[in-house]
């Protein structure tokens, strides 16, 4: 049997040899000969507490799979009349270079109220260079949460910089939820913005909260061409509190006393059986003394035939 | 009791009076391993446990893989005698003795395995004075001690009536300390109709309690493992699967005997190709449950992916590890048995038999796999990686003990044949064909 092993050891190692000279050929192959064609993207999403946060996404194809390009050098940019460099992130094992830029920081916008970012990609040995852009119209979310004395409902005003001014934005589908452990969880319907910017939905009243009733009411506007992503969120303490009891329970048996319906039914088990014997040996006794019954019957009887 | 009524009385004579040179070569033979094995547990007691493979992780080893094993086999004797007494199966007459055997001598050697693997034996009464009646150990102890008392009083009471003969029979070259130890243990019965009637009612109220006794001894010795959280061991069909597992042994050992009886006393009359045809079917039928009871066991405990039973599968998948006893007790006690009994061209009364030996070791096999493997995967990570902790190999103090068991076993066979026939003689003048009732006084 060992024999069969070892030779079944070594066709796989032969094997697995040729494969792997095959691959690495192969692969040398690709990388000498070509630059591959590089795919960047930028998302602009406006956090909560007004952070702007973009995010560029590096990504080629090899053998037709789409892989993330890691460890490489994106520079983040505010473009207009002139670029204005504002960093240089390298890309994390999603291919994803990620910048924040604060709240506080000023924004080079322009007179109709958009800034262009830009991001880039100066390439390499092996893959090529790429640039990416978007023009954003900032816009604020304004989610204030009303309660009267029956009904709680939530109101989402969505503005823009005009001139120097606030004006309302009109007709913009905005989501509304509550943020679940893994997702959000749509709260009202028809939350499009009148044409004073506002959406007023009525809040459920049924919704768990955490231990003292607190959830995460959210504002959202996603995807959109001229906006990109912007989110408000609220903690309130709406929600229903829900006791977490994290005590663990002792198993079952641990206790220092047997259960009653245990105790029963071992008494009736073992009560059962064991009368059942005890009838056992009453029986065989009987059958004993049968036996002896009838020879002392049998001796009497013969004794008076003599 | 008139022994003319009994004409196979006559054919077991010569068994039963003087022994043989070839019986006692036996004897010698095997009283030599049990020897041995006393031998060893004199070191094991006088040493410790250090001198067998059993550590801190791997706290049971092939003594529990025997106390399953011996335990099953008994229960299973107890199981199926009483079912065929209680049955009135005239067929199963010729079974009756030796699944009475089986019955005493796998208790006999099984117990006392369990025994052999504790560290501190001197604290064995402590179960008793301490016992807390919602341990699985102390329902195990219960359990084990009634059934004990019971499976003695039922073997005796099937024992009585050929005693008796025994007793009468004038032809039997016997001393005379055994003539009264047979009158002893007769127990006054002269074949007398209240005799008979009382007999055949405490047989069958035995045998009634035995069924059930049996079955909940066996589920109980489950759920020693059952009970506990452990990967491999934590499962709710435990109970059924353990009583299943042990029937399947038990057939296969009634198999294997019926063939060393039948060839060795020239029974081929009495243990016909009907016999072994009827036990073929049964160990066919038990052979696909059992298949399926370890298809379940295994496929929801590998389905659920939790790590330790990841872990524990790894182990048992692994040629390096226990691959090859998984497959062996796996194809030989299942697929083997299937195959050579489900397909008519390769069912003989030989390869019954071998079939049934491979079952029984296949099955001793998977007590062992059940045991060892599973106490090398904790749930908390062994942490000093000492070989011998992290690794179970049997010693040759567990080896010698467990051969001890198996020549013990044997000899409780060899002694019981010279004390009494292998087919309760007794039995065989009422063969009729018409079955008596089971349920009598039942209304229109």
């Amino acid at each position: 049997m060992k024999i069969f092993q070892y030779i079944l050891g070594i066709v796989f190692s032969i094997g697995m040899a040729f494969f792997n000279c095959y691959s690495t050929m192969a692969a040398t192959k690709t990388i000498s000969d070509t630059i591959l064609p590089v795919e960047l993207t930028l998302v602009y999403n406006k956090l909560s507490d007004n952070t702007i946060e973009l995010t560029a996404s590096l990504l080629t194809k090899i053998n037709d799979v789409t892989t993330p390009l890691v460890n490489k050098d994106i520079s983040f940019s505010f473009a207009g009349d002139s670029t204005k460099k504002i960093g240089l992130i390298k890309t994390n094992i999603d291919g994803k270079a990620i910048l924040q830029i604060s709240p506080n920081y000023i924004l080079p916008t322009k007179v109709d109220g958009s800034i262009k970012y830009l991001v880039s990609f100066d390439g390499d040995e092996l893959y090529s260079n790429s640039i990416a852009e978007i023009t954003i119209k900032d816009i604020h979310i304004e989610l204030n949460l009303i309660k009267t004395d029956s009904s709680k409902s939530v109101e989402v005003i969505v503005t823009k910089d005009s001139i120097g001014q606030r004006v309302p934005v009109k007709q913009i589908e905005v989501f509304l939820g509550v943020k679940r452990m893994l997702s959000l969880l749509r709260i009202g319907e028809n939350t499009t913005t009148d044409d004073f910017g506002k959406v007023i939905i009525d809040f459920p009243n049924d919704l768990p909260g955490d231990s003292i009733g607190n959830l995460t009411v959210l504002a959202k506007i996603q995807d959109d061409e001229l906006y990109g992503n912007v989110e408000k969120s609220v903690i309130t303490n709406w929600g229903l509190p829900v006791s977490f009891n994290s005590e663990e329970l002792p198993p079952s048996l641990y206790s220092d006393a047997a259960p009653l319906w245990m105790i029963i039914a071992v008494i009736v088990l073992l009560g059962g059986a064991w009368i059942h014997f005890l009838i056992v040996i009453y029986l065989i006794i009987k059958m004993k003394s049968a036996g002896k019954k009838i020879i002392k019957k049998t001796q009497e009887t013969e004794i008076v035939i003599e | 009791m008139d022994k003319d009524n009994y004409p196979i009385l006559t054919r077991f004579v010569p068994y039963i009076g003087k022994a043989t040179k070839k019986w006692y070569f036996w004897v010698i033979i095997l009283v030599l391993i049990a020897i041995i094995g006393l031998y060893a547990l004199i070191r094991q007691i006088i040493d410790g446990q250090i001198i067998t493979g059993m550590r801190d992780n791997a706290v049971w080893g092939i003594y529990t893989a025997n106390f399953i094993f011996f335990l099953g086999i008994s229960y299973a004797g107890a199981l199926i005698g009483s079912i065929l007494h209680l049955g009135r199966f005239n067929w199963g007459k010729p079974y009756l003795r030796m699944l009475e055997l089986m019955t005493i001598a796998g208790l006999i050697v099984g117990a006392p395995y369990i025994l052999f693997c504790l560290g501190r034996l001197d604290r064995i009464h402590y179960l008793f004075i301490y016992g807390r009646i919602q341990s699985p150990i102390t329902w195990d102890v219960i359990a084990i001690t009634t059934d004990v008392f019971f499976c003695l009083t039922y073997i005796f009471l099937t024992h009585i009536r050929d005693f008796a003969l025994l007793r009468d029979s004038t032809n039997i070259n016997i001393p005379k300390w055994r003539k009264k130890a047979y009158k002893f243990f007769s127990f006054g019965y002269k074949d007398l109709p209240q005799q008979t009637r009382y007999l055949k009612l405490t047989q069958d109220i035995m045998a009634a309690i035995i069924i059930p006794t049996s079955i909940i001894a066996y589920s109980l010795l489950s759920w020693l493992f059952a009970m506990s959280l452990r990967s491999g061991w934590h499962s709710s069909i435990f109970g059924p699967y353990f009583v299943l597992t042990a029937v399947y042994s038990g057939i296969s050992l009634l198999i294997i005997l019926m063939w060393i009886y039948r060839k060795n006393y020239k029974l081929e009359d009495i243990i016909t190709k009907k016999h072994f045809n009827y036990l073929g079917f049964a160990l066919l039928v038990t052979a696909l449950f059992y298949g399926y009871f370890t298809f379940s066991e295994y496929i929801t405990d590998w389905y659920n992916s939790q790590k330790t039973t990841s872990l524990l599968f790894e182990k048992l998948f692994n040629f390096n590890e226990y691959g090859w006893l998984f497959w062996f007790s796996t194809i030989t006690g299942i697929g083997l048995p299937v195959f050579i009994l489900g397909i008519p061209w390769f069912r003989s009364i030989r390869s019954m038999v071998f079939v049934s030996g491979l079952i029984l070791l296949a099955l001793w096999v998977k007590r062992y796999l059940l045991v060892v493997p599973t106490l090398l995967t904790p749930y908390i990570p062994i942490q000093d990686n000492r070989t011998d902790w992290i690794n179970y190999k049997a010693t040759w103090v567990e080896w010698a003990l467990t051969f001890a068991g198996i020549a013990i076993f044997l000899l409780i066979f060899i002694l019981g044949n010279k004390y009494a026939p292998i087919i309760p003689v007794s039995e065989f003048n009422e063969q009729t064909d018409e079955k008596p009732e089971i349920f009598r006084k039942t209304k229109d």
